[in-house]
């Protein structure tokens, strides 16, 4: 096969291993969110309710770890969906950047949506 | 194996009989419909930055109707789903089972709808209590 | 005497330019006479003899070592040349080409692509010390590593099966992987950055979703997707740990 092809597609790892290992922090972070706020607060949701549970380090924890994680495994997994359908050179490129871009943009809006209960 | 078996192991069988391109597929389409929610999710979250206690508080009314707890069902289902296949697909990756792979996905499934069921009842339940 | 009925599909590319422009794509339907036992091959044999000589497949040494005799037959991976009529579901047996090829004529695929990428993964043993005086010695432990892969005819079944493949034009496919992995597995060879990169990357083993397709196709029984997930790890070892293998 052409060598442009090898090289155009090298690396690949730290996506994959970085998938792998968001998978595991969404596993458990997920747990713990969906049982916090939808079993043991079932019915109670409100910006009082969210602001109790933010107000423990352990849920700022969680919550900024979804945040990241979730977007990373998000974005990434569709990269690999699309990667799937024939992206190559320069549309591979802007996807990569494209997502990139979007992902950081997204967890800085993530990030204020929870500042108004992080300060309070 | 004997030889009978060998040659009429697939007789009839095509892909879709081997559970492993329903579990791909299951995770894809799971997969793309939980990057949606996520940013949906996100979205809804800033409501509380954008408009105060006041607004937020009144779209949680809304989110809890009746449609809209029908459709967390459904979210559910794709979560624990996508979850419960993650976990068969991170066992390929440590090399494990991968002989296993129609048993494992039998046991995602079994276990999905054990879960689904778990949380069907409280979510109907929920609905019966503050639709009255 | 009993008889089959062969179903097979046809496609005839010098009917591309004709006014429907299909390649005259349709199902002729043969009835084959046989006495005790039949391979599907044997059939495709007595049509082009005596019922259709415009029949065009590929064949050679009619068991089941050269892979070039993979068919889709009844809805599945196999080769003619070992599927005996008699262990079929009565009724017409189906006779198509391997699904998501491109057809050179009739049963026959174009398999360009198929070996361009088999060539990509360096299918042969790498040495970088001098060569010994004699044979270059390998244990039965190791020996036994490679019964699995040894074993891959390339009949390209599980290439035709892969969702990736089809998506996907330059990812390798499940059949290089594999080759890539019985070099890589083998005592003998001293690769260390020559295989590695080739698949290593975003079209060879990460494209592999493990859906297990290939290991439903393959007429060997083989397991293609066990070998790319040990590629996976290997260039975790090799890159992160620093392995030699």
């Amino acid at each position: 096969m052409r060598q442009g092809v090898i090289e155009e597609n090298a690396g690949g790892m730290w996506l994959w291993l970085l998938q792998r290992l968001t998978a595991v922090v969404l596993i458990v972070g997920l747990a713990v969110h969906i049982v916090a706020t939808h079993v043991l607060n079932l019915g109670e949701l409100s910006y009082d309710n969210v602001a109790g549970r933010l107000a423990m380090p352990l849920f700022v924890v969680v919550d900024f770890a979804l945040l990241g994680a979730g977007i990373f495994h998000a974005l990434n997994g569709l990269r690999m969906v699309l990667l799937d359908y024939g992206f190559s050179g320069r549309s591979k490129t802007m996807l990569s950047w494209g997502l990139f871009v979007f992902g950081v943009a997204a967890f800085g809006y993530g990030a204020w949506a929870l500042w108004p209960w992080l300060t309070a | 194996m004997s030889q009978k078996d060998r040659e009429t192991a697939n007789v009839g069988a095509g892909l879709w009989k081997g559970a492993g391109m329903w579990a791909w597929l299951f995770h894809r389409v799971s997969g793309v419909a939980l990057a949606l929610y996520l940013f949906a999710h996100i979205w809804v979250i800033s409501r509380g930055a954008a408009t105060g206690a006041e607004g937020f508080n009144t779209m949680f009314e809304t989110l809890e109707s009746p449609l809209f707890i029908v459709l967390d069902l459904f979210l559910l289902a794709a979560v624990v789903y996508h979850a419960l296949n993650g976990i068969r697909v991170l066992l390929f990756d440590l090399g494990v089972a991968i002989r296993q792979q129609k048993t494992l996905f039998w046991a995602v499934i079994a276990i999905s709808v054990v879960v689904m069921a778990v949380f069907a009842y409280i979510s109907l339940s929920f609905i019966a209590s503050h639709g009255a | 005497m009993p008889e089959a009925t062969f179903r097979i599909k046809r496609h005839n590319p010098e009917k591309l330019d004709d006014q429907n422009g299909t390649g005259d794509d349709r199902y002729d339907d043969f009835t084959v006479p046989y006495e005790s036992s039949l391979t599907v091959l044997e059939g495709l044999f007595y049509i082009q003899e005596n019922l259709d000589g415009s029949l065009s497949f590929r064949y050679c040494c009619r068991a089941a070592v050269c892979g070039s005799c993979a068919m889709y037959i009844n809805g599945t991976y196999r080769l003619a040349c070992q599927t005996n009529v008699r262990h079929l579901d009565d009724g017409p047996i189906t006779v198509e080409p391997m699904p998501h090829m491109p057809v050179v004529k009739d049963l026959v695929c174009d398999m360009t692509d198929f070996f361009a990428k088999y060539e990509t993964v360096m299918p042969h043993i790498i040495r970088n010390s001098a060569p010994p005086e004699k044979e270059i010695i390998q244990s039965p432990e190791d020996r036994k590593k490679l019964d699995m892969p040894v074993d891959c005819i390339l009949c390209g079944s599980c290439y035709s099966s892969c969702p990736s493949v089809w998506g996907e034009g330059n990812y390798l496919g499940p059949a290089a992987l594999l080759k890539a992995y019985r070099f890589e597995v083998d005592s003998r060879d001293e690769a260390r950055k020559e295989r590695l990169p080739r698949f290593d990357n975003e079209r060879g083993s990460y494209r592999c979703h493990t859906i297990t397709n290939c290991v439903e196709a393959c007429p060997k029984e083989l397991n293609p997707t066990e070998a790319i997930q040990w590629l996976k790890g290997a260039a975790v070892r090799r890159r992160l740990l620093g392995r030699a293998k």
